[in-house]
């Protein structure tokens, strides 16, 4: 209940801050190259007297804004989105992957034709299990696959998540930009 | 300046910050098993995710991002419940992602069965199974929030 409090939470706090944030990061850094390649200023006060100046808001409102993406927050909120996100879609893929088994119901998985009941139009059906690995398309290997998985959750919810409530670690997963699935262990904020 | 006046300008920051990975975040990668193209043989699976190939993988990613946003954006019609917006987002993002596979095609039934299973998982999964630890640090790191706010 706390985690996805705490989610909601950054994500209304946070609602403003990212987008200035951006901007002043830029500007400041664009700053610092200037005072260093060109030696016109060194010092901290006459930049951010240019900031201010440049984005008509004074520094001292700025400064939160800097202090919350320096600090661990940020990734943090982020690193619980992923983790948020990848549950929902891993829900959903259980249930996908479930419907996709099952042979019972109606339309087959694997497709084929079918006539309208309305029209009596002949259609092609797509084989519902499309979104599958191509490894996993044949019943034996996605029972194969659902039981490993099934596995390593009871070993990790009744030992490894056990384990790292006492070392202080937790696990969140994350992913990358190709969409693959990663873990990111974290110590205790 | 225009980002400025959007009110959801920081949420969509973060949520493409989510999308794309964040470079920050450290971690290792778990190798991916036989499953998985790019998988290193002899490891198990722990998502049913990856059962998933890349391109539906990826289109699940970004339907259930744009769902969590938006429901996020209108927890009004959930009555502020967390609970029931995760149940909702769940089911939402089954059917677009069914759609956008084109996997509804012939098969309303199990795509209707998909869609309610998958809200009943993700309440499962996220609420009534949900780490301790994880809740526990959430928690802590609200309140560091807050504190550094006031």
């Amino acid at each position: 209940m706390a985690l996805y409090a705490g989610v909601m939470m950054y994500l209304a706090k946070v609602r403003l801050t990212f987008a200035e944030l951006h901007k002043y990061l830029f500007n400041y850094s664009e700053l610092f190259q200037s005072s260093q390649n060109s030696n016109r200023t060194d010092n901290i006060s006459e930049s951010v007297q240019v900031v201010e100046k440049s984005t008509k808001i004074n520094t001292q409102d700025v400064e939160p804004v800097l202090e919350f993406f320096n600090s661990p927050m940020a990734s943090v909120c982020v690193s619980v989105l992923q983790d948020v996100v990848l549950n929902i879609a891993d829900s959903v893929a259980c249930a996908y992957v479930t419907c996709a088994r099952e042979s019972g119901l109606q339309a087959p998985v694997n497709g084929g034709v079918a006539r309208t009941e309305d029209t009596g139009a002949v259609v092609r059906i797509p084989p519902f299990r499309d979104a599958l690995s191509v490894r996993l398309k044949s019943t034996r290997s996605l029972e194969k696959f659902r039981n490993e998985t099934s596995l390593r959750t009871w070993l990790a919810r009744n030992y490894y998540d056990v384990v790292a409530m006492y070392e202080d670690w937790h696990k969140l997963w994350g992913m990358n930009a190709n969409g693959e699935v990663r873990i990111s262990a974290r110590r205790r904020v | 300046m225009e980002s400025l006046l959007k009110p959801d300008a920081g949420r969509d920051d973060i949520f493409h910050a989510a999308g794309q990975g964040l470079a920050g975040v450290g971690g290792d990668v778990v190798a991916i098993g036989w499953w998985d193209s790019r998988g290193v043989e002899g490891t198990s699976p722990q998502l049913e995710l990856q059962a998933l190939n890349d391109g539906a993988r990826a289109q699940l990613i970004g339907v259930v991002l744009l769902a969590l946003k938006e429901g996020l954006e209108n927890i009004e019609e959930s009555n502020g419940s967390l609970r029931e917006l995760i149940q909702t987002v769940a089911r939402v993002s089954a059917n677009d992602w069914m759609n956008s596979m084109a996997l509804d095609i012939g098969a309303k039934e199990r795509c209707a069965r998909v869609v309610r299973v998958a809200g009943d998982v993700a309440d499962e999964k996220i609420w009534q199974n949900g780490t301790y630890d994880l809740a526990f640090v959430f928690d802590r790191a609200d309140r560091v929030f807050h504190r550094r706010n006031t």
